[in-house]
């Protein structure tokens, strides 16, 4: 069965990454790990499931029995949810079939002898147009479409693999999260390091507060100052929320890679010519510890 | 010949210096060249990694055109004791695939290794598919995401950062890492590490002599200027509290608040 074949170790991005890969007019086929990630998939609007039957509990440590797979179905294409799993395991395959891949890829087009896509390179500055004839791997972000309707249920087929067993898994822990989750957050406010005191994010949470919203912060408030265990970046954190409040945050390129999908980017800063007043929708030119209160205030 | 920690490193253009004109025509005329950001944690990895391996050294191998001759010394002065650089001369094998198979003869090159640690992706292009593929290519386990280390005799324990969850991993070396930003601080170097970097060995490969397969996996057909269509509307006024009026009233009609 040749066609696109999905994985994502989330389950929410398959449901996306099968509607995208319809508007292909393609057979879509997902790839599940786990019977309960089966069977949730199952009404996404693919025409198959295939269950991994094999044990393992890391992913990619099927790649190679993944790419080996695909090459029997004559897949035309892999789409991989851009987690950090996904890449892992999208470059594992693309690694054993020798064959192109386009990471973080949008605009994805059918070309007549494979796919072309767009994706973003030097933090986010250009924007670059790559294709790859036959098969071919393409990661691909959250929210690139809108989950289908359910749909019946899918026929699951169960495939055996062997996984490569030399990186083992001893432990595997939930990472504890404080407030919002950044990555559904409608409305964050977010601290730079032109913060001056670790007190002061109080305010950020209270205008968060006022927005229904969550607060993050850029990579250097979260890896120099540790005030936070994520940050938000191009090796952080890709989120994509209404309001993005970017609160004495400079505007390095890496970190608006991270925010450019956010539907409007709002900043306060002190210093007029700080990069980050070339991209926003709306900012303000002043000092935190005084437009902050401000702005609580007159939301309340 | 003491084994080798390999810490694999890009010669980039400073992603910040880089725009485009009127027409999106990118423009690298008045970009400098650097070590990647992320490519400098795994450089400072190598070498904490090298002193849990007894007897082994770290060093740099790096895949470039001729101009990441460059980067020798700045990568040698971060701690690395040698470098092996893979010169490309004049072309430019932007491919991963090219890049990762000349890379991976580059680490054989530099004789018994442990271990070859990247980063998660470069500062340019954050393709996030070198040490994935590296692995493949030299069939050794690999574990990406790394944010801590531990190594014992040849058993390592790596333990991993993904989105909801922290994994604990264990392998047999020889394998390959590809670490997070968090997995250290790399600093600067000092001034005696800037000196005694020149005179440690730097080893050039011609990249004509690992018979590489150049057909490129993936084709550019074009680069251009990202041009962000933000409304760009900014409060300026001196009086705060104006600024704040306006701000929100701007939310409201956009129907955030």
């Amino acid at each position: 069965m040749a066609g696109i074949f999905v994985y994502s170790d989330n389950v929410k991005i398959v449901a996306e990454l099968t509607a995208y890969a319809r508007t292909f007019k393609d057979t879509v086929s997902i790839v599940a790990l786990g019977e309960d990630n089966a069977e949730m998939m199952r009404t996404a609007g693919a025409d198959i499931v295939y269950l991994i039957d094999g044990g393992e509990t890391i992913p990619e440590n099927y790649a190679r029995a993944i790419a080996e797979f695909l090459e029997g179905k004559c897949a035309d294409a892999f789409f991989v949810g851009a987690t950090i799993r996904g890449h892992d395991l999208a470059a594992r395959v693309a690694g054993y079939r020798r064959c192109g891949m386009i990471g973080n890829a949008f605009n994805i087009r059918k070309t007549g002898t494979g796919f072309s896509a767009d994706r973003m390179l030097y933090g986010g500055a250009l924007v670059q147009t790559e294709s790859f004839d036959g098969f071919g791997v393409l990661t691909i972000g959250t929210g690139t479409c809108d989950p289908l309707p359910p749909s019946p249920p899918a026929s699951v087929e169960e495939i055996t693999l062997e996984a490569d067993k030399r990186a083992k898994l001893v432990a595997r822990n939930a990472i504890k999260k404080s407030g919002v989750d950044l990555t559904s957050a409608k409305v964050i406010v977010s601290a730079g390091l032109g913060i001056e005191k670790q007190e002061d994010l109080g305010l950020l949470h209270e205008l968060a507060d006022k927005m229904d919203g969550g607060v993050g912060c850029s990579r250097a408030v979260c890896e120099d100052r540790g005030w936070f265990d994520q940050y938000i970046g191009i090796s952080g954190l890709n989120i994509k929320p209404n309001l993005y409040l970017a609160v004495a945050i400079s505007g390095q390129v890496q970190h608006m890679f991270g925010i450019r999908d956010a539907k409007l980017i709002g900043a306060i800063n002190k210093t007029k010519d700080a990069p980050i007043f070339k991209s926003v929708d709306y900012g303000i030119i002043g000092d935190y510890k005084e437009v902050v209160p401000l702005l609580i205030e007159a939301l309340r | 010949m003491p084994e080798k920690v390999v810490a694999c490193y890009k010669w980039v253009l400073d992603e910040a210096d880089v725009g485009f004109d009127r027409d999106l025509k990118p423009d690298y005329s008045k970009a400098r060249s650097k070590i990647s950001e992320y490519d400098r944690n795994a450089i400072e990895a190598a070498v904490q990694a090298a002193k849990q391996i007894d007897g082994s050294i770290s060093v740099g191998v790096t895949v470039g055109f001729k101009r990441a001759a460059s980067s020798l010394k700045d990568a040698l002065s971060r701690g690395l004791e040698e470098t092996y650089f893979v010169n490309t001369g004049d072309e430019h094998y932007a491919d991963y695939r090219i890049t990762v198979d000349a890379l991976a003869k580059g680490i054989k090159s530099a004789g018994d290794v442990a271990l070859a640690i990247c980063a998660e992706g470069s500062s340019d292009l954050y393709g996030r598919q070198t040490a994935s593929r590296l692995g493949v290519v030299l069939d050794w386990p690999t574990v990406t995401s790394v944010i801590a280390l531990e190594i014992d005799g040849r058993h390592l324990k790596a333990t991993r950062k993904l989105e909801n969850c922290l994994e604990v991993i264990e392998l047999e070396l020889p394998a390959v890492l590809a670490v997070s930003p968090e997995i250290n601080d790399p600093g600067l170097p000092g001034m005696r590490a800037i000196m005694a970097a020149k005179k440690k060995p730097q080893h050039e490969i011609p990249f004509e002599e690992l018979n590489v397969d150049t057909v490129f996996s993936v084709k550019v057909t074009e680069t251009k200027g990202y041009q962000s269509d933000r409304k760009l509307v900014i409060f300026e006024n001196s009086d705060a509290a104006e600024n704040v009026r306006l701000f929100v009233e701007a939310l409201k009609k956009e129907g955030i608040v």
